[in-house]
This record gives structure tokens, sequence and C-alpha cells, in this order.
């Protein structure tokens, strides 16, 4: 593989784990919103994600277009593969976006928007989840192409892992409203905590079983390399250490533990499949434009609007840092 | 030009795509928008047959200045429902 792909790789690795730390605790926020009665409670929890929300969606937008620009065959094959799955994902996202706006423009439809809002959310979530399941599970590919059906992604690996993420990003966004709001919110967000850690470690249980038992590919990677296992401990290590700043109320070291488990099923899963990009059938480099498509990409995006990028999310994160002062401070 | 040659839309065509999907992803969208623009034209339809704000400016605190229509009065905020 050539650095330049490497490179790329890299960004776009780091693009999809951004994007699912931050656009997760956002959507967690959207699915806890739509078990919430209180409408003081809701607008904190809208207040909480408003001035990041659009730009963890960035990530997304980024993740796709590095797929288009710099790995085209795994983009044909995975948006063929995850046709449906896609458009779901993002009817999702658009009615939580307008939910944004909308929802506090009217009384009568405020339902409509509000069950937008925590729809979308869920359904976003839960096809991303699925997606990965699937990716990791039974992809149907053949020289190189999608080779299965319209409905092929509906498999029950795939629906376990898209609970598994709507549980994974609830985590989240419980974890941020703890470090984000005071009072019952947060008070509220502690209470949901333990029994989400508790969830996702069922989900993830059932996950490592299945795909033990099932003797999927990716488990003969584990036997042979059991130096890989320092990933999921550190998943394990990371809970441990959330379950301690749930006990004791420390509500930053929440939403670092909770993202640090994120980050460890993030490697572990990347040092699963490297270096195939669809895993066990298209690598990388495989995959990978022509060089002249690489370093072109590079000069422009690669060097200038990727760290632009970043640098923009670090600024807008530290500006915003801290509890969010509550609206009823105003009225 | 070497050896680019053009591509015609019909060998561009998803080899996989199915009428379902294409259907499926059509009305989505088709009844998403719908929803979304019926529900902004009403909007803007309410803020006309109001008119003009006497006051030269509304205060904008309570909304959240990072928001697109941050600057519009809402009618939930006014209470004028």
């Amino acid at each position: 593989m050539t650095p330049i792909a490497l490179f790329w790789a890299g960004a776009l690795a780091l693009t999809i784990l951004l994007y699912v730390l931050l656009d997760g605790f956002d959507l967690g926020v959207g699915i806890l919103f739509g078990i919430t009665r209180d409408e003081s409670q809701r607008r904190s929890m809208i207040d909480a994600i408003a001035p990041v929300w659009d730009g963890n969606e960035t990530w997304l937008v980024l993740a796709g277009a590095t797929l288009f620009a710099v790995f085209p065959s795994g983009y044909a094959l995975l948006m063929s593969a995850f046709y449906l799955p896609v458009i779901i994902m993002l009817a999702g996202l658009i009615l939580r976006g307008v939910a944004f706006e909308f929802r506090e423009r009217t009384q009568h439809m405020r339902w409509l928007w509000d069950a937008g809002f925590t729809g979308g959310s869920v359904a976003a979530t839960f096809m991303q989840g699925l997606m990965v399941g699937v990716l990791v599970a039974d992809l149907p590919v053949r020289d190189g192409q999608y080779a299965g059906g319209d409905t092929s992604w509906l498999s029950p690996f795939g629906v376990l892992c898209g609970f598994g993420l709507v549980f994974g990003y609830t985590l989240l966004g419980a974890a941020w409203l703890v470090a984000k709001c005071d009072g019952p919110l947060r008070e509220r967000a502690y209470r949901q905590l333990p029994w989400l850690v508790g969830s996702c470690a069922i989900v993830l249980g059932a996950v490592f079983v299945y795909a033990f038992a099932s003797n999927l590919q990716v488990t003969e990677r584990w036997m042979e390399q059991p130096r890989l296992f320092v990933l999921p401990a550190l998943g394990v290590l990371s809970a441990i250490f959330l379950i301690r700043s749930i006990r004791r109320r420390t509500d930053a070291l929440s939403f670092r533990m909770a993202a640090l488990g994120f980050v460890s099923a993030f490697a572990t899963l990347a040092a699963s499949f490297w270096p195939y990009l669809v895993p066990f059938s298209v690598t990388i480099a495989e995959a990978a434009a022509p060089p002249t498509t690489l370093s072109f990409m590079f000069w422009g995006a690669g060097i200038i609007v990727f760290p632009i990028t970043l640098i923009y999310t670090t600024v807008n994160y530290l500006m915003f840092r801290g509890k969010t002062t509550s609206r009823s401070a105003y009225d | 030009m070497g050896g680019v040659r053009p591509v015609r839309t019909a060998e561009a065509v998803t080899p996989s795509l199915t009428l379902r999907e294409a259907t499926i992803s059509l009305v989505v969208l088709v009844t998403i928008y719908s929803v979304i623009f019926v529900a902004g034209a009403t909007y803007i339809y309410r803020l006309l047959r109001a008119g003009p704000i006497d006051r030269a400016l509304v205060p904008i605190a309570p909304g959240n200045p990072m928001r697109p229509l941050a600057g519009s009065p809402g009618i939930a905020a006014e209470g004028a429902e």
C-alpha cells in the first residue's frame, strides 16, 4: 500500500471515529428526548446539543465524500449493499435536523416534530449499528461487486447490532447530559446510566458469543493474534471507570470514559478488519483510487480541508465547554 | 483524454438496484420533504399575515443564537397560538 493510500485510510478511520463519538452523543440525546415528558427538561436537552449537532454531522458528510473520492469501488459496493438502510438513516437525520427549528414555532404540531426528532434519532442510530453488524458478519460480495438482494441487510445479527448501537449512543447521550446539565436532568441521566451500561454489556456479550459460535471469519484473526485482546480489554477498563465515575458523580469523567469505550470498540473493529475496507472481500489497497487521484485529493482535501475541519471542531467545542446555561435563566 | 471514454447512464446504474429500492427511496424522500415544505410554507404564511413587528428588534435572548430561525419570532414563544 502506498503512503498516500495509508494516509487516506487513516483519515477515513479518524473521520468515522469522530462521527461516531460526536453525532453518537447527540443522537443519544435525541433518543433520551423521546422518553422525557417534562418540557423544560426537553428544552435543556436540545440546548445541550444545539451548538454542536450539525457540526457533528459534518463528519458523516466527510466520511461519505472520502469514501466516494478516495475508495470509489468501496463506495459503490457499500452504497449498493446498504441502499435502503442508508436512505432510512438519511431520512431520520433530515427529520431530526428540522425538528430542532420547527418544534418551538408551534404548539399544535409540536408532537409531530418531537416524534420526528426521536424517531429520526432512533432510525439513524439503528441503521448505523445494523450496517456495521452486516458488514462484519455476512455481506455477500462476488468479484468486488455486491451480490445480495435488496433486503439481504435484514439479518438477525445486523438487528442485534442495531439494538446494540441504540443502547451505545443512548449511553453516550446520557453521559453528555451529565456533563452539560445541572439539576433534575443531570440526576435523571445518572440514574439511566447504569441501566445503559448493563444493556450495552449484554448486547456486546451476545455479539461476541454469536461471532464465535457461528465461527465468523473475523474470529480466526483473534485466535492467531491474542495480543489484540488488549483493545477490548481497554473497553472493559473504561466500563469499570465509567461505573466508578457514576457512583462518585464525577460529571466530566463519565463522558470521557463512555467515549473511551467507543474508541476501544472502534479499534477492536479496525484491528479485526485490517487491511480490508469491506471485510474479507475488498482490501483498502484494492479499493483505492488511482495514484493521481489520491495525490490530487491529498494536496487539497487532505492537508487543507481536513485539518481546517478538525481545528474548527476543536474551537467550537472549546467555545461551548462547561455546563449549558438554562434558558429559564432569561425568562 | 488518453484512455478516457464516456460512460453512458445505463452503464453507470448500480447493477443490484431493484425497482422496489428505487420506489421506496423516492416515496420516503418525497414524503419527508413534502411535510417539511408544507410546514415551512405555513409558518412563513403566518408570519406574513401577522405583519411587521412594531418593535425594532425582538429580544432574542430566549432563542438560541446559533440556530437559523433564531431571529424570527417564534409563534410558541410569543404565545400567539
